[in-house]
């Protein structure tokens, strides 16, 4: 018995190291940058591959928190970071006059023009949960996909408030260009990331974060207990809506303008893809997932398949990454080690019995507990319970 | 007959020919969900490639028809090779089969910006309808006939689908798939076969409403989000699966898109999707849809 619980705070204690490591080598990353390249080579590894990468890590780990914790896939996560960041430069931007002659702008400092952005955004994704948590499963991936596009063509077409297909330019956050302070943006990056991420595994432990996990597993019974399923998905969305605000407000920092082109289709595809390489079911994938996509769009130039080159075929190349992904890891590269890692364990454990379909389709939830931090379920598990009444009138 | 109206019978016009088109595209899209409850999200990828396909045909041969069935015949093949490889591995699992079809859809989109280029392609219209008729009541007198050609294409797609549904035996089959797959499996149906057949049909449609599309409008790589928002939107109204709700989301929609364009041009897409949100709202599950 002894020996057992020896072996449980053993591997807490290594489960707890693993993140600490990692944080500890994301701290180091930019110091050490220097030593290996030049100067711009080191800024740009800081800047167009670590900042990047945060950013995209944490709108798609706002995607894997839905889907994860909450049984939704949303695609609306790209443009709700998409709506922060044009909340951002409109609150950020001085008065000044659009197209349509309206009068746009504030002139706030970038951290309450942040703060307005981030409130703004859980509003927009409670909105957006309010309406698309009416449907469930597949619709739901639909109905949020539409609004997204949707959103795209809103902010093309709208001068008054959205600057049409223009959008606004100058933006500085606070630790102003980040070109000429890359480390200082790098930092707030992370702390973000880290803000966001430490948060929602907290989130997940206390008694909301189980409701939704109850939520997401049996919402029939969950509405039998009394409990406002609708209320608690719409609040699964605010908090998504959220976490990819804090995305959109870097992100519009980082680029120095926002336009409608990052809020468009292959964005919100974008994102969707980073979640499915490191793993829906993962939150750690997002970023594992964000590093890679980053790494595979600076080095498609340089990828040559039977002599054809993808230096301007960037999406062929991740598409057919993607379609590969979903084909022999559908659970993502984290779940590919994860699983091959229990895969590998179980049979080298001769007590208990070899995997069933059954129980690798239960996934990670299986040993939820033991950390104490309760285990997400890949929504690419649930198969459809059947033809349900889609008729044809 | 007062401008405002001759204006407000243009745009109803315009706002009907537009429905007609996102009617055939639309009903691909529903079918393949209604039967297989695969969400085909390289629908709008497809009538990208069936546009480009009836670009050269037409551009070989100078015959539109033949632009329009390459453009069918060329995508339902494409369509059954992607069920086959890929789809059908994965029966039952909707949210792999999505993400496959974004894949998909992402490659298409990509491939035909490299082999096209990012310029905007018009197919001209077949000889008959290249001008315009004079009809009463819209601005200036005078329509295009390719536009009012186009009504005819989607009632006639309308009638197709409507007679293979309900009175061939493939119809029948796929009606009783759509309401219980399992039982008409175990009633000995090849259900595999009949999957097939549905997907290369939707296929097909997405590939026609392309060269249609191209045809009356113009056509760019980029088209395909926007033509599987139309899609997504029509049957979300309309109910999923459901012919008569394509019919009549396709008309909703075409319709405010056009009239709020013309009076209210930079909320035309706002006001559909107030249109859905008020839809859902009332009836989650489409205006003709049946519960789910």
């Amino acid at each position: 018995m002894s020996g057992m619980s020896s072996r449980m705070s053993g591997r807490a204690a290594r489960r707890a190291g693993l993140p600490a490591l990692g944080v500890a080598l994301l701290v180091l990353y930019p110091l050490v940058l220097p030593l290996l390249f030049s100067a711009n080579q080191a800024r740009y590894w800081t800047l167009s591959i670590g900042s990047n990468s945060l950013i995209l890590g944490v709108v798609a780990l706002s995607l894997i928190f839905m889907s994860g914790y909450g049984g939704m896939v949303s695609l609306a996560q790209a443009s709700l970071a998409g709506f922060a960041a044009y909340i951002v430069a409109i609150m950020n931007l001085l008065p000044s006059s659009t197209a349509t002659g309206a009068t746009i702008g504030f002139g706030w400092p970038p951290i309450p023009s942040a703060i307005v952005a981030l409130i703004l955004a859980t509003l927009a994704g409670a909105l957006v949960g309010a309406i698309a948590s009416r449907s469930s499963g597949i619709y739901f991936l639909m109905l949020t996909l539409a609004i997204a596009v949707g959103f795209f063509y809103v902010v093309l077409q709208n001068y008054e408030f959205f600057g049409g297909h223009i959008g606004f330019a100058q933006i500085l956050g606070p630790t102003g260009q980040p070109r000429a302070n890359p480390i200082a943006f790098y930092y707030m990056c992370l702390a973000v990331a880290v803000f966001a991420y430490l948060g929602l595994r907290y989130l997940v432990r206390t008694q909301l974060g189980l409701t939704f996990q109850a939520v997401r597993d049996n919402p029939r019974r969950m509405r039998a207990l009394g409990y406002r399923v609708s209320l608690h998905r719409i609040a699964i969305f605010a908090i998504g809506g959220f976490v990819a605000g804090l995305s959109g407000v870097l992100g519009v920092w980082y680029r120095g303008n926002i336009s409608p082109g990052v809020v468009d289709l292959s964005r919100t595809i974008d994102v969707l893809i980073i979640a499915v390489i490191g793993g829906l079911g993962y939150p750690v994938g997002a970023f594992i997932g964000a590093v890679i996509f980053v790494i595979l769009d600076v080095f498609a130039s340089s990828v040559e398949v039977f002599g054809f080159s993808f230096d301007e075929r960037f999406n062929t190349l991740i598409g057919l990454a993607f379609v590969v992904i979903v084909l022999v890891a559908p659970h993502g590269l984290v779940g590919l080690v994860d699983r091959g890692w229990k895969g590998t364990k179980r049979r080298l454990s001769s007590s208990r019995a070899p995997a069933t379909a059954g129980e690798a389709a239960a996934g990670p939830a299986g040993d939820a507990t033991e950390e104490g931090i309760p285990a997400p379920v890949d929504p690419i598990d649930q198969r459809d319970p059947g033809s349900t009444g889609i008729g044809n009138s | 007959m007062s401008k405002d109206l001759t204006d407000f019978v243009t745009v109803c016009l315009n706002g009907v020919t537009l429905a007609a088109l996102y009617f055939i595209v639309a009903s691909g899209f529903t079918l393949i969900f209604g039967l297989l409850r695969t969400t085909n999200m390289a629908h709008g990828a497809m009538y990208v490639l069936g546009a480009y396909v009836g670009v050269s045909v037409v551009a070989i041969t100078g015959e539109w028809w033949l632009g329009l069935l390459a453009g069918f015949v060329l995508v339902s093949l494409l369509g059954i090779a992607i069920h086959l490889g890929l789809l059908a591995w994965m029966a039952g699992q909707d949210l792999r089969q999505a993400l496959v079809t974004i894949g998909i859809a992402i490659i298409i989109v990509d491939l035909s910006l490299a082999h096209y280029g990012g310029v905007a392609y018009l197919i001209p219209p077949p000889e008959l309808f290249a001008g315009a008729v004079s009809i009463p009541w819209v601005v200036g007198g005078q329509y295009s006939a390719f536009r009012l050609f186009m009504l005819v294409l989607a009632a006639a797609v309308y009638l197709a689908l409507w007679l293979i549904l309900n009175r061939t035996r493939i119809g029948m089959y796929i009606r009783a798939g759509i309401d219980d797959r399992d039982m008409l499996s175990a009633l000995g149906v090849n259900v595999a076969r009949v999957f097939l057949f549905v997907f290369a049909l939707g296929a097909g449609l997405a590939g026609m409403s392309g060269v249609i599309g191209a045809t009356a409008l113009s056509i760019t790589p980029n088209e395909d989000g926007w033509f599987l928002l139309s899609s997504l939107v029509v049957v979300i109204v309309g109910g999923m699966g459901s012919l008569g709700g394509a019919a009549i989301g396709a008309l909703i929609i075409g319709l405010a898109q056009q009239i709020g364009l013309f009076y209210a041009p930079t909320y035309s897409i706002f006001i559909t999707f107030v249109i859905m949100a008020g839809v859902l709202a009332v009836r989650p599950q489409g205006l003709l849809g049946k519960p789910a």
